[in-house]
């Protein structure tokens, strides 16, 4: 199979095949990054579309310092970020819409996964996470959600390493205030932990 | 819980900085074992990564981006993408490149 660089250099020769290959690959990893960011199909297929476009026109750009996704992804990000102004200037903030924030309480059943959150629970953190300021939600998504590397990130963003990390930190710590917040009192908070422990079975210690 | 501040090679990290590059794997390997030996005996310090990972763990918890399964939608999505791709020419000329660099650096 040839890598994406090598498709890459073929289409710049004017092989537009492989750049129907190359929107093989990476079609549905760019649509579930775009529905993160506009919650719509019809809009997140349009910034898919939109991002490829753009790529297929400025691929000499492409200087293959970092991956050709994390090069879409950049497109996509900038893409979905101008559309979202567009979205604020021309009709209002509707994201927040379908969430009454003060009427939802933070709290996991007892033998709940992570998985299976409740639904107002998982609504309310994420409208935490929209209110976020876009390079924290950014760099948040695609770290905790994407799986990425601050490197990746920091690429993608267009700015240094440490400055994606500080992005993260802050967007994290944020979200942790709120989700304190949330739950209440601190004791309170301390409730459900051992619940996400065992339902996450992750041993955080490093060996010794 | 009372906040802190560490020295790590010069530089002062504060308590919850510190811990958050320990959760996701950002420490030198050397300094992440002296941060597990610290946990061990500080039950303050194991709370405030406890708190962290909650946190992290709640959000990644959140997610319910739905993403189409049904093949005919990538399908239809790439005979658009590549019917538009057929309209377009790869534009090479030097201007623009000066200014799609700037389209795609983010300025916020």
């Amino acid at each position: 199979m040839k890598s994406d660089v090598e498709l890459v250099s073929e289409v710049r020769s004017g092989n537009r095949k492989s750049f129907s290959e190359l929107v093989n690959r990476h079609q549905r990893a760019l649509l579930r990054l775009s529905l993160r960011f506009t919650k719509e199909q019809a809009s997140a297929e349009d910034i898919v579309q939109d991002s490829f476009i753009k790529a297929y026109q400025k691929i000499h750009l492409f200087e293959g310092r970092a991956s050709f996704k994390s090069w879409l992804y950049q497109i996509a990000l900038n893409t979905a970020r101008n559309k979202y102004r567009e979205k604020l200037f021309g009709g209002g903030d509707k994201r927040y819409d379908s969430v009454n924030v003060d009427d939802v309480s933070l709290g996991v059943d007892p033998g709940a996964e992570v998985g299976m959150l409740k639904a107002d629970v998982r609504k309310r953190i994420h409208v935490e996470v929209d209110r976020l300021p876009d390079r924290q939600r950014m760099a948040l998504t695609l770290r905790i959600f994407e799986d990425m590397s601050f490197k990746e990130i920091a690429q993608i963003m267009g700015c240094p390493y440490d400055t994606a990390k500080a992005n993260y930190r802050h967007g994290l710590l944020k979200l942790k205030e709120r989700i304190e917040e949330m739950s209440g009192t601190e004791a309170g908070a301390y409730e459900d932990l051992a619940l996400f422990e065992a339902s996450t079975n992750t041993n955080l210690e490093v060996e010794v | 819980v009372s906040h802190k501040n560490y020295l790590v090679h010069g530089r002062t990290y504060c308590d919850e900085e510190a811990w958050l590059d320990y959760m996701e794997g950002e420490l030198d390997p050397n300094l992440a074992i002296d941060m597990s030996l610290l946990l061990k005996n500080s039950p303050g310090d194991r709370k405030r990564l406890d708190r962290l990972w909650r946190a992290r763990t709640l959000v990644k918890a959140s997610e319910y981006v739905l993403v189409p399964e049904d093949a005919r939608v990538y399908e239809c999505l790439h005979d658009k993408i590549m019917s538009a791709v057929e309209e377009k020419e790869i534009d090479s000329t030097p201007e623009t490149n000066v200014k799609v660099s700037r389209t795609l650096t983010f300025d916020f």
